[in-house]
């Protein structure tokens, strides 16, 4: 489970995050849409115990991330924008590396596995990351994330850069997950793709979250519609 | 584990990147090089050394009958015995003398440097391994170091393992094992290029000393080279980028590995300057000719002669009184030659205290004493050749004055020796002293440098939890 509690966060006495609370149960897929800045990854870093809160708590699987950040961190499988890998080793290295440094020890097939559940084919999974796209290295990336077998897992706009059928793959493994019942908080621009895969989506506008909608009960339309209001009210409160 | 991991990957990285391998290639090759170069300069001393003492040997023998005393004004060389090690490390070889002449009536200093002899060739640099290991090895830890997390953070990685469950400390571990793996594979292969070197080429140098400077020398360059270690990783920590800290660790070995030695040397020297060669001179030749312009003393030493054989007159002695006064003249002037050589030994403790306290400028002023120390070729073993040829030319000295006193006669200045007495005069041995003679002046040194490996232990420590830390909040 993901939980935060009244989150606030501040950088330089300008708020970022303003009393953030919300609760991703296990088998849900919660979906942060919100404009650049609107506090998406401030969010999620605190989750990850990379930031401290200025006040409030957040947990994972009930721990408190700024009281134990290594330990919590255990528990969440996280999945960047941009994936970093060592451009010397190859995808499915990188994988191994990555996947006994947070303390599982996966056999040989069930790492081909998850790379190839993440869409990489079995031609690229030997060849070196310097060889990779922006696409291939997400693979990688999510790959990397389904073999740490997290209960919770945190992804920051983790469909850029990736084709339509990746992205397709990707929304099909996310739904594996939360069959799983892990627990998913991502954030991300793509409305199409929030509405498609969420359970509920959150939108956050200047470190607020102003509305929570469940995803099943709007189109595609009412969504987008919902989006551009808080978006223009934000615009109309700055000028 | 997980460190475990980061060395396994690490270790996967350097064999995947061509720079490395070829920067190990370099440093082996110039590693060999250098090895060649001292064995080759070792056993040419060690030819030469060996070649004069037997001539000087033979030219002493042949020297056919002649006068006891004219013999000691001819005397006899003391030649300096060649360290096995100095084709590891030449120390102070080349700048110090080599031999002595163990002359009547003085304490001479030693001549015959090996840098007088090398002509314009000298100012080129002298290839030895040690030069190698003080100079380039920690140049080449700081090309394979720099990146170790700066790297990581322009990379992004670094924050990527964070995500994964690797806590500050659990990085730190394995950079620190990764590094010490780099470090060992490197000085395993030299050392054992070293050690099949050193015990191909030896002379016969006690076997136990040569294998205790050995293990002294393996673990003054070890931390040497892990203070090297853990200050690249430190820098690296600091900078958030490759070039950054490239530069600035290329600018923290200019400063410690070449400018700070050099400084230390000549503020050590300007502090305490050693006598200049005139001084020296005049002393030496003060304290030869002090007997003989002090009336006094001669007149004590005749009533002592006049007292020592019960006669009134020097003439009615059964011996030469003049053999006597030659005897005299050497009890006069050694006390004095040794308050002079003591005072010169005060000064090069004073410039060694010196280059002690400068020290914390830099790690390679201690490796380089210990280094030349525990290869046998610094001011130590230096000072305690020049004692031993001494202690030799008092006793030469003393048995050929006395040869001419007791066997002179009366008129022991017609009195000749043979080839007999010419037999009985001993070499100076050519056999090094033990490492244990010295080991407590090198104690201080050894300290420092573990002194400056627990700093760099704390720094690195210190800016890779901190490198952590800021990854994690950008």
């Amino acid at each position: 489970m993901i939980e935060a509690k009244a989150l606030s966060k501040s950088f330089n006495d300008q708020m970022v995050l303003k009393g953030l609370t919300l609760t991703v149960s296990p088998g849900e897929i919660f979906c942060v849409l919100g404009s650049n800045g609107a506090g998406k990854t401030t969010a999620i870093h605190i989750f990850l115990g990379f930031i401290e809160p200025t006040q409030g708590k957040a947990f994972i699987n009930g721990q408190d991330v700024s009281a134990d950040p290594v330990g919590a961190r255990k528990h969440v499988a996280y999945i960047p924008e941009k994936v970093a890998l060592y451009p010397e080793l190859t995808g499915y290295e990188n994988l191994k590396f990555f996947t006994e440094l947070s303390g599982r020890f996966p056999d040989h097939n069930e790492l081909l596995g998850c790379l190839s559940d993440a869409g990489l084919s079995q031609d690229d999974i030997h060849k070196r990351a310097a060889q990779y796209s922006k696409g291939m290295q997400q693979k990688v990336g999510i790959a990397c994330a389904v073999a740490k077998d997290a209960d919770a897992l945190l992804l920051d706009e983790p469909l850029a850069g990736l084709d339509p059928q990746a992205a397709n793959e990707f929304c099909e493994l996310l739904d594996e997950r939360r069959d799983r019942k892990g627990a998913i908080l991502m954030a991300t621009h793509d409305l199409f793709r929030a509405r498609e895969i969420g359970d509920r989506i959150g939108i956050l506008q200047a470190g607020h979250l102003v509305e929570v909608i469940d995803a099943k009960s709007v189109s595609g339309q009412q969504l987008e519609a919902i989006y551009l209001e808080h978006m223009q009210t934000a615009a109309g409160e700055r000028t | 584990m997980s460190a475990a991991v980061i060395v396994s990957k690490e270790a996967l990285v350097s064999r995947r990147n061509s720079k490395v391998i070829a920067l190990y290639l370099s440093v082996v090759f110039v590693m060999l090089a250098a090895i060649a170069v001292g064995v080759n300069r070792t056993n040419n001393f060690e030819a030469e050394r060996a070649a004069a003492a037997q001539r000087d040997r033979d030219i002493w023998n042949d020297q056919g009958p002649r006068n006891a005393h004219k013999a000691a004004h001819f005397a006899r060389y003391a030649f300096k015995p060649i360290p096995t090690l100095s084709s590891f490390d030449p120390g102070s070889i080349d700048y110090a003398g080599q031999a002595v002449w163990l002359v009547a009536h003085v304490q001479n200093p030693a001549e015959f440097r090996y840098a007088e002899g090398q002509g314009d060739l000298a100012r080129f640099v002298t290839l030895s391994p040690a030069w190698v290991m003080q100079y380039i090895v920690p140049l080449v830890l700081i090309l394979l170091l720099f990146g170790a997390y700066a790297g990581e953070r322009e990379d992004g990685t670094l924050r990527q393992a964070m995500t994964h469950g690797a806590a500050p400390g659990v990085l730190f571990r394995g950079k620190l094992a990764s590094a010490s793996l780099s470090l060992l594979s490197l000085l395993l292969p030299i050392s054992l290029f070293v050690l099949v070197a050193v015990f191909v080429f030896d002379k016969g140098a006690s076997q136990s000393d040569l294998s205790l400077r050995l293990v002294g020398l393996f673990f003054t360059y070890g931390v040497y080279f892990a203070i090297y270690a853990l200050l690249a990783i430190g820098v690296s920590a600091l900078c958030s980028s490759r070039r950054t800290a490239a530069i600035c660790l290329f600018v923290m070995w200019c400063m410690m590995t070449v400018l700070a030695p050099r400084f230390a040397a000549d503020v050590a020297v300007t502090a305490t300057p050693h006598p200049n060669g005139v001084d020296a001179l005049k002393t030496i030749q003060d304290i030869r000719f002090g007997y003989m312009n002090n009336p006094e003393a001669q007149e004590q030493r005749k009533a002592e002669f006049l007292e020592r054989y019960g006669v009134t007159k020097v003439e009615d002695a059964p011996v030469d009184f003049r053999s006597d006064f030659l005897l005299a003249t050497e009890e006069y002037g050694n006390p004095l030659f040794d308050e002079y050589y003591a005072k010169i030994a005060d000064r090069y403790h004073a410039q060694e205290r010196s280059m002690q306290l400068l020290s914390v400028f830099s790690p390679t002023i201690p490796t380089i004493n210990l280094s030349s120390g525990l290869a046998g070729a610094d001011r130590y073993h230096h000072a305690d050749f020049i004692a031993g040829a001494e202690e030799n030319r008092r006793v030469t000295i003393r048995q050929l004055n006395e040869d001419l006193l007791y066997k002179g006669g009366k008129n022991a200045i017609l009195y000749e020796s043979d080839i007999n007495l010419w037999r009985t005069i001993r070499d100076y041995p050519a056999t090094m002293p033990s490492l244990g003679e010295f080991f407590p002046q090198y104690l201080k040194m050894f300290g420092i440098l573990l002194l400056w490996a627990g700093a760099a232990f704390l720094f690195a420590r210190w800016a890779a939890y901190r490198a952590c830390n800021l990854e994690a909040v950008k």
